[in-house]
C-alpha cells in the first residue's frame, strides 16, 4: 500500500468518524457529552491534516459520504459509548497501515492519531486491547 | 517482508564475501571477484542489518522493563491483581511481539537447566514497587509512559512493519497509562 493510499483510507475513516461521532453526540448521556463533543473535534482537525496530507502526496482527497452505515443501531446512551469505541478501533486500524506506508513527519504524525485513539477507546470501554490497531493480532 | 529482503540481500553479500575469497587465484573460469559497488552494498546491507537487530533489541527491552515494573507491583500489592494483571499480560505479550524472530530458540537441553552458567549473568533484582497501592498504580503509569515514549521514538528509524507494531504498542502503553491514573473503575 503507497503512503497515498494509506493516507486515503485514514482520511475516509475519519469522515466516517466525524458523522459516527454526530451519532454519539446525539444519544450519549449528559456526563459524557463533553467527552464525546472534544472527540468529534478531534477527528474533524486529524480530517482537515490528512486532506492536507493527501494533497501534499498528489492525491485528491476523498470526499465524505452522505451518510454511513453503522455497525449496530444506537438507540441509547450505552450504545453511543459502544460506537464510539468501535469508531476509534476502526481509526486506529487505519493509522497502523499509514504508520507502516509512511516514513518521517507522516509517520510521526500517524503513530501520534494511533495513540490518541487507543487512549479514547480505553476511555469510552473501560478495558484494553493488547495491540490497538493490529486486527491481526487481536484476540 | 522487508526483513525477508534484507536477508536475502545479507545472504547475497555472504556468497559475495565467499567468491572474493575463493576467486583472487581465478581468472575467467572461476567465481568472479565482486565489484566494489557489490561489496559496498554487502557492507550496507549488515549495517542495516545490525542497526535493525539493535533496535529490536532496544524496543523489547523497554517492554521487558516495564513488564518488570508489573511484576513487581503485583508481587508488592496482590490486591490489585484484578487492575493490573491484564496490563501485564498485554506487556508480556508486547514483550514476546517485539522479540519475534530476534533470535533462534534455544536448543531444549540448553534451556532445561536451572542455574544459569555463571552467577555473573544473572539479572540484577528488580527494585521493589512503592509500598502504598496509589503510590504503586503511579509508578506503572509512569513506568507506562516511559515505554510508550521508547517505542514511539524508536518506530521513525524502524522498517515498515516493525513500525506498525511498535505504533501499535505505543499506543497500547499510552492507553494503560490511562488506565492506571484515571481508568479507576476498569
Amino acid at each position: 500500500m503507497s503512503a497515498l493510499d494509506a493516507a486515503q483510507a485514514a482520511l475516509a475513516a475519519e469522515h466516517a468518524a466525524v458523522y459516527g461521532y454526530g451519532v454519539v453526540g446525539g444519544r450519549v448521556a449528559e456526563e459524557r457529552r463533553a467527552e464525546a463533543t472534544a472527540a468529534y473535534e478531534a477527528h474533524r482537525a486529524r480530517r482537515d491534516a490528512l486532506r492536507r496530507t493527501v494533497r501534499d502526496l498528489g492525491g485528491t482527497p476523498a470526499v465524505a459520504a452522505a451518510a454511513y452505515e453503522l455497525p449496530f443501531r444506537v438507540a441509547d446512551p450505552a450504545g453511543a459509548v459502544r460506537l464510539a469505541a468501535v469508531l476509534e478501533d476502526r481509526v486506529a486500524g487505519v493509522y497502523s497501515d499509514l504508520v507502516r506506508a509512511s516514513g518521517g513527519a507522516l509517520r510521526g504524525e500517524a503513530a501520534a492519531a494511533l495513540r490518541e485513539a487507543a487512549v479514547r477507546a480505553v476511555r469510552w470501554r473501560g478495558s484494553d486491547v493488547p495491540f490497538p490497531g493490529l486486527a491481526e493480532r487481536a484476540s | 517482508m522487508t526483513t525477508t529482503g534484507r536477508r536475502t540481500l545479507l545472504t547475497a553479500g555472504a556468497s559475495a564475501a565467499a567468491a572474493a575469497l575463493t576467486g583472487c587465484t581465478s581468472d575467467g573460469a572461476g567465481p568472479r571477484r565482486p565489484s566494489p559497488a557489490e561489496e559496498a552494498a554487502a557492507r550496507e546491507a549488515e549495517r542495516v542489518a545490525r542497526a535493525e537487530a539493535a533496535l529490536r533489541r532496544r524496543a523489547a527491552d523497554a517492554s521487558r522493563t516495564l513488564l518488570e515494573r508489573y511484576d513487581a507491583a503485583l508481587a508488592a500489592h496482590p490486591a490489585l491483581r484484578t487492575r493490573v494483571a491484564p496490563l501485564r499480560a498485554a506487556a508480556a505479550a508486547h514483550v514476546r511481539a517485539l522479540s519475534e524472530g530476534d533470535r533462534p530458540a534455544p536448543s531444549p537441553s540448553a534451556a532445561s537447566g536451572t542455574a544459569a552458567p555463571a552467577a555473573s549473568t544473572a539479572p540484577a533484582a528488580p527494585r521493589p514497587a512503592p509500598a502504598d497501592p496509589a503510590a504503586a498504580l503511579r509508578e506503572l503509569a509512569a513506568a507506562a509512559r516511559t515505554a510508550s515514549g521508547a517505542h514511539t521514538a524508536e518506530l521513525l528509524a524502524a522498517p515498515p512493519e516493525y513500525a506498525r507494531l511498535l505504533a501499535s504498542v505505543a499506543a497500547a502503553g499510552a492507553a494503560h497509562a490511562y488506565l492506571l491514573t484515571e481508568g479507576a473503575r476498569a
